[in-house]
This record gives structure tokens, C-alpha cells and sequence, in this order.
């Protein structure tokens, strides 16, 4: 892990309340893999105190980025800030994706939860898997997200709970074959996740999953940011957050 | 060549910079990041006798300047501790002191017993102060009586320096102070974590799985600087002061006030360099103002 001063290359909204941001890094950007994140001091002072953390959209060639959803203080001061500044990185951290190769992948994508799994599927092409992506959205206004994706997938379904974009409802209506896939990875909202989790109780695919939750140290000392799993309390930042969804207690 | 230097009841460490409890595991994380050897000395993680799962999440809650945690002294167990966090510690060769929490006054003296009695570590620190634990914690640092007996039955059994970590949750922390004194401690830490809570309107919920949970960060800094000051006025051990220290002008007004050494806590989430920047503004400081030794500052306030 690192800790960098990173230029701020772009910052831009993509979407009604998300944007994504391109970071100049060195040695981040050479480490970061698939389902790692960035702990990102977002203000420059003790308020908002702590970091943030943000899973790796996309790193490699002396960048690194983000795609985050504006919900709080501190992402609130992210939004705001403009090309030419800098920020204070600590990254990458956490358990990255295991990649196969040459294998049937699904990738479901729950809103913001598309995050990871873009630079997922940028690795996943890379060692000729076939890649299958379920993205569902809120809303039309959110289409913007899915499109860059879709490049390094053969198939995609998108889904929105407004029915403006693709199929009307919750990504998890979607009807798909689920055994057909090998490995399946998820990030989203923990009632998509728990749905998934139901929805292939009884297929063998190696499923992972990213969680998050909030973090103070991001690096495993503070023990702040368990989730429980069948061996225990585990940390999202070291343990995880990269699961196997099966270990996950709900 | 500026002095930083500092003997906490015998204990000789090069600066008065540790780390506190809780907040740097054993080191090896953050040993990624800078040379921990650097710092004055590292206080471990509260351990217990047996293994503790801890508390469900959530466990922490951001506040102004601030946040909430109750973790639940998760930990796994003085056992585990001694072969794995001890093993590397002695092989960094950094002082380091363990923290103990119990339940009961037989766990405080058994585990500092086993702590002891293994040898490598530099001192305990008794925490009786820890707001998060249902049984026992919250007790102990807040009765005079049962605080003077914790600390009489771990002298008897411990050959290292006792610190006693000073819990603010209380009317009068002088008279806790003085109690532990009495009793034998060789030195005081304060201040522990406030007790406080969060809440969240749209779901009329608590922000921690627990409801309550400790206050640390730059909020609580004024509470813990008038605490380290009120008892420095009142005893004479040396005192580690605790609360919101996120730089050396935060460590200076500690040490101004009295404490002969600072514990770095919350502020290493933040930075995970605050350690290593409040040492260096330390000697930057002694440099500008022609101080010799550091320790010249300690209990300064006019």
C-alpha cells in the first residue's frame, strides 16, 4: 500500500447525483487490482475527519479512478473539487477479485455497484473470459453509467426500477440461466445481494461479492468495519471487500 | 542535538510520541507506510484473557471532528497475543506496552501476571476506563475503591511499570487519580474515550449496533488537556496525555499542561504519517526556541 499526493486529471458528473474522477498516480495505479479501493482524505481539515473509501473504477498507465454517488458530507466536498488539485491517497487497499481465465463470468451490477466491476471486466476480457453483465439502474437519468461496461462484455441486460432504460423492475427479475456461469461476481445493495444469494442457493459457481461499509482506518487496526461472516467478525478493509457470498452471515 | 528523551517510571523512551491503544494494531500495518521504530513506543491493543469476538456492527459513526466506536475489545486473547503481536514487536525492538481489559478484578491480575511474567513487554497499561464493555469496564475506573483494588492486586504480581488509563466519564478524575496513585500506579494515561451516541432521525435508529460508544478525535482534545491538567496539579507521577492529538502543537499544549509523553490515536486514520510529523515538528520546535530537552516544557503553564 501507498500513500500519494494525486493530481486531480478530471472530475466530472455522469449522472444525476454521480461522478467519476481521474486521479494521476504511480505506484497505486501499478498495484491496484479488480475489488481493491482508494482511502481518500476529502477534506483538508478535521471536518469531515475521516476518509473515504472508493473501489478502483479503473487504474493502470499512471492513473487511477472513482465513480461515487453523492450521499453524504463528505462526497458532497469530492464533488466539488477541480482539475489541478490535489488529494491524499492511500491505496490500494483490501482483497482484490480472484480472476479466472477463460471461463463463463457474470458480473451483477446493482446502481453505483457498477463501480468495481468495471475494471473487473477490463481484466476479465484480458484473460479471455466471456463476460455476461445484469446492470441494473435507477432510473433512465443513470444510463450513462452502464456504457462504458459494456465494451469488454458479450452480453447485456440492463434494468431499471422506472422501466425507462431496459427491462422494468429490479435487476434480480431479470430471467437468466445462472448455472451457465462459472463465476459470478456482485456489488450493489445488500438486499440485490441477498437476492442473488437466494437466486443460486442451489448452482455451483464461485460467486464473490464486494462489500462496503464505514471505515476509520481503511488498513485493519481499528477492527471498525466488521461484517460477519462464518468465520466470524471479518474486516471489510483486509478481509474483505472481496467475499465469497456464501461465507456471508446475514 | 535537541533531547527528546523521556523516562515514564523507569521506562526510557527516545520520544515522548507513542501510539494509543486501539488504533495501530501491533505495528505491521502501518510499518508499510513509515519506520515505526521511529516512535517513542507502541501501546497494543486491549487484551483479555480469553478471545473476544467484539461488538456488531456497526461499530464506528463519524462525528463533528470526531468519532464514535465500540468495537467491543475484540482481541485475541493474551495467549494469541504473546506468540504472534509480542513475537514481532521484540523482533522490531520497539517498547511497547500491552493494554488490559477485564471483567473481573482476577482477569486484570491474571492477564498482567501472564504479561509480565512473559517478560518482553516495556510496561502495562490497566485499561479500566473502556466504556463498551457490559460487564466490568465501566466499573472499575469510575469507583475510587474498586480502581485502588485492581491496581493493588496487579502490583503484586506484575514487575514492570503499571500505567493506569483514566476513564473522563466521571465527576472528579482527580480523585480517581490520586486512588490509582495511592494504590501503587506508577504512572497515569488520560483521557479514554467520552461516552456518546448517534442517532439517525430517518430511520429513529442509533447510529452503533451497541447504542453508546467512546468519543475520540479532535472534538474531545479540550475535556482531555483540562483532565491532564488537573491532575498534574494534583499528583506527582508522570502522566500520558490522550485526546485529539493530531500534530506537535497539539502534543506541546499537552505537554504544557503536564504530560511528560502523548499517545497518537484517532489522528493516525487520518494521517497514518501524524506520528512521524509530530516528532519532527517536536525537534523543529526545540530547534527554533533553543530548548535543549524537551522534557523543559512539561507542566509549563503560567
Amino acid at each position: 500500500m501507498y500513500l500519494e499526493n494525486c493530481e486531480i486529471v478530471s472530475n466530472i458528473r455522469v449522472a444525476e447525483d454521480i461522478h467519476k474522477m481521474v486521479l494521476v498516480s504511480r505506484r497505486i495505479a501499478e498495484t491496484a487490482k479488480p475489488g481493491q479501493f482508494l482511502h481518500i482524505k476529502v477534506s483538508e481539515d478535521s471536518n469531515p475527519l475521516l476518509r473515504r473509501p472508493f473501489s478502483a473504477h479503473d487504474a493502470g498507465n499512471g492513473f487511477v479512478s472513482i465513480l461515487y454517488s453523492v450521499r453524504g458530507s463528505g462526497t458532497e466536498l469530492l464533488s466539488k473539487k477541480k482539475s489541478g488539485e490535489y488529494l491524499d491517497v492511500l491505496g490500494a487497499l483490501g482483497k482484490s477479485f480472484d480472476l479466472p481465465s477463460a471461463k463463463n463470468c457474470l458480473l451483477i451490477a446493482g446502481g453505483i455497484g457498477i463501480a468495481p466491476l468495471y475494471y473487473l471486466a477490463k481484466k476479465l476480457k484480458e484473460n479471455k473470459n466471456n463476460a455476461t453483465l445484469l446492470c441494473g439502474i435507477r432510473n433512465g437519468k443513470d444510463a450513462k453509467i452502464t456504457e462504458e461496461i459494456q465494451r469488454y462484455c458479450n452480453k447485456v441486460y440492463i434494468s431499471s426500477e422506472d422501466g425507462e432504460t431496459g427491462q422494468k423492475g429490479f435487476i434480480t427479475d431479470i430471467k437468466i440461466n445462472y448455472a451457465e456461469f462459472e463465476n459470478i461476481f456482485v456489488c450493489g445493495p445488500k438486499l440485490m445481494i441477498k437476492r442473488v444469494n437466494e437466486l443460486i442457493r442451489d448452482i455451483n459457481a464461485n460467486c464473490q461479492v464486494s462489500l462496503e461499509e464505514n471505515m476509520a482506518c481503511g488498513i485493519g487496526t481499528c477492527l471498525g468495519c466488521v461484517c460477519e461472516t462464518k468465520r466470524g467478525y471479518e474486516r471489510v478493509c483486509v478481509e474483505g471487500p472481496v467475499f465469497n457470498i456464501k461465507d456471508i452471515k446475514w | 542535538m535537541v533531547d527528546l528523551s523521556v523516562d515514564i517510571a523507569g521506562l526510557k523512551l527516545k520520544n515522548p510520541v507513542l501510539v494509543a491503544s486501539g488504533t495501530f494494531g501491533s505495528g505491521k500495518e502501518y510499518s508499510e507506510l513509515f519506520d515505526i521504530n521511529k516512535l517513542g513506543g507502541i501501546i497494543t491493543k486491549s487484551v483479555t484473557l480469553n478471545e473476544r469476538r467484539g461488538n456488531p456492527p456497526p461499530r464506528i459513526y463519524e462525528t463533528p471532528s470526531g468519532m464514535l466506536n465500540s468495537i467491543g475489545l475484540q482481541n485475541p486473547g493474551v495467549k494469541k497475543f504473546l506468540e504472534e503481536d509480542a513475537a514481532y514487536l521484540k523482533s522490531k525492538g520497539i517498547p511497547f506496552i500491552v493494554n488490559i481489559a477485564g471483567e473481573t478484578v482476577e482477569e486484570y491480575c491474571e492477564v498482567s501476571k501472564i504479561i509480565s511474567q512473559d517478560g518482553r513487554a516495556s510496561a502495562i497499561e490497566l485499561n479500566v476506563s473502556c466504556p463498551n464493555v457490559a460487564a466490568g469496564g465501566i466499573q472499575f475506573g469510575t469507583d475510587p475503591k474498586i480502581l485502588r483494588t485492581i491496581v493493588d492486586c496487579v502490583k503484586n504480581v506484575v514487575d514492570k511499570p503499571i500505567i493506569v488509563k483514566l476513564s473522563p466519564n466521571v465527576t472528579d478524575i482527580v480523585e480517581l487519580a490520586k486512588a490509582a496513585v495511592e494504590a501503587g500506579a506508577d504512572a497515569l494515561s488520560l483521557i479514554n474515550t467520552l461516552i456518546g451516541m448517534g442517532i439517525d432521525y430517518k430511520t429513529r435508529k442509533p447510529k452503533l449496533a451497541k447504542i453508546i460508544g467512546g468519543l475520540s478525535g479532535p472534538a474531545i482534545k479540550p475535556v482531555a488537556l483540562r483532565m491532564v491538567w488537573q491532575v498534574r496539579q494534583a499528583v506527582d507521577v508522570p502522566i500520558i496525555g490522550i485526546g485529539g492529538i493530531m500534530n506537535h502543537e497539539d502534543a506541546l499544549e499537552f505537554m504544557i499542561a503536564g504530560a511528560s509523553a502523548v499517545a497518537v490515536g484517532t489522528a493516525n486514520f487520518v494521517n497514518p504519517l501524524a506520528t512521524i510529523e509530530t516528532i519532527d515538528g517536536l525537534t523543529k520546535y526545540c530547534n527554533e526556541n533553543k530548548i535543549n530537552r524537551l522534557q523543559e516544557i512539561v507542566n509549563t503553564l503560567s
